[in-house]
């Protein structure tokens, strides 16, 4: 048998989040604190895109776990955790949004540079389009302005699916409304964007 | 499929019954097909936000304030929580409302129910050791002299004694003479 296989230790086993679930319950930190690991960027991801502000998406994302754990015995798993936290994070950031009102100024994370090797950035760059002509912080900008301007659902929606991803069937249980509200929703607000980015819009 | 219903399509996925007839619609339909290609265009743009990047440390601050913003609430591990999280159901709030007005409700079944009929003699009613009405004491007449923590014992004049001015029971009213 191969030496070092012997002295290598072994891979550290990822906890299952029933387990981790039923610790935190429990009050027990380091499993709150892998709960925190995992989800914490999605969550502030989606907040920061809600709210077009860094520091109020910080604020909101340390608010939604709080609140998770203060809440967490009447999490009885119907739905997966995290469509449960993520149903935390919409409802408390669409409230902030309602208390806070319109901001015109912005509050922006950076851009990875490896956004200059995405497909659709170098086919828009390649184009005779303003993408070529416009910094990158422009585009930014100019992308987040728009996302501003849609009502409280509709951001949500083009949030949770065109920016992070998530398929329609999820989205609906998030927002506990139907897959066609939800690809209706997503019809209108790319719409009104169209409207709001057409210099950029190919 | 009219082209009313291609809107409610858009990111319909492969798997969906509809898709076939959507991409069959789109073959067919020149203005469908662009205002889908548009649809396509806005969902890539928008998505490049995916490149902004939280600031370095996001992790760290998170958790520092998370335990920092626990450790600051009370701690809630009532037997009624444990209990109620030892149930194989949630229970949301409205539920607890219905479940303490239907507690209450028979709390006030089970008292009338063992209340004797009013005209069935009840006890007693013993006299009011003391009360103060305005500046009158009313007290029975065989009471101990009224004593305050920190206030001289209080001198009632005999003199002083009037009948009892309010009516129930035994007692006199009686004006105070303060010694200070
Ligand atoms: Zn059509």
């Amino acid at each position: 048998m191969n030496e070092q296989n012997e002295t290598t230790p072994p891979p550290a086993e990822v906890p299952d989040e029933g387990e981790l679930l039923q610790r935190a319950r429990r009050r027990d930190r380091a499993a709150g604190d892998e709960l925190v690991r995992r989800y914490h960027g999605r969550i502030y991801n989606l907040l920061y895109h809600m709210t077009a502000s860094r520091e109020d998406a910080e604020d909101l994302t340390q608010d939604v776990f709080v609140k998770a754990f203060a809440a967490l015995h009447r999490f009885r798993g119907g739905s997966s955790f995290y469509t449960w936290l993520y149903r935390i994070a919409i409802n408390h950031g669409i409230n902030f949004l309602k208390k806070r009102g319109r901001r015109e100024t912005l509050s922006l994370d950076n851009l990875d540079q490896a956004i200059e090797r995405d497909p659709f950035y170098v086919e828009l760059r390649a184009r005779e389009s303003p993408v070529r002509e416009a910094s990158l912080a422009e585009l930014q900008n100019k992308l987040n302005v728009a996302l501003q301007q849609l009502s409280d659902k509709h951001r949500t929606v083009v949030v949770l699916h065109d920016i992070q991803g998530l398929p329609h069937p999820e989205i609906a249980s998030m927002l506990k409304t139907s897959e066609g509200t939800v690809r209706s929703r997503l019809f209108y607000a790319r719409r009104q964007l169209q409207q709001a980015l057409k210099e950029f819009a190919p | 499929m009219k082209c009313s219903d291609i809107s409610k399509m858009y990111g319909l996925p492969e798997t969906d019954p509809h898709h076939a007839e959507v991409q069959a619609h789109l073959r067919g339909c020149f203005i469908c097909r662009a205002r889908w290609d548009d649809q396509d265009a806005l969902r890539r743009l928008i998505a490049l936000k995916r490149y902004e990047q939280p600031a370095p440390g996001l992790e760290a601050r998170c958790l520092a304030a998370i335990h920092l913003r626990l450790a600051a609430q009370p701690e809630n591990t009532g037997w009624w929580r444990t209990t109620l999280s030892a149930w194989p159901v949630a229970f949301q709030p409205a539920q607890l409302v219905w479940a303490a007005a239907a507690a209450v409700l028979l709390l006030l079944g089970g008292v009338y129910v063992l209340t004797p009929p009013s005209g069935s003699p009840g006890p007693a009613r013993p006299a009011p050791a003391l009360a103060l009405e305005g500046h009158i004491l009313i007290q029975p007449p065989d009471a101990p002299p009224l004593t305050l923590p920190g206030v001289p014992p209080m001198v009632v004049a005999a003199s002083n004694r009037e009948p009892a001015r309010m009516d129930y029971g035994p007692g006199a009213a009686v004006p105070v003479n303060y010694p200070y």
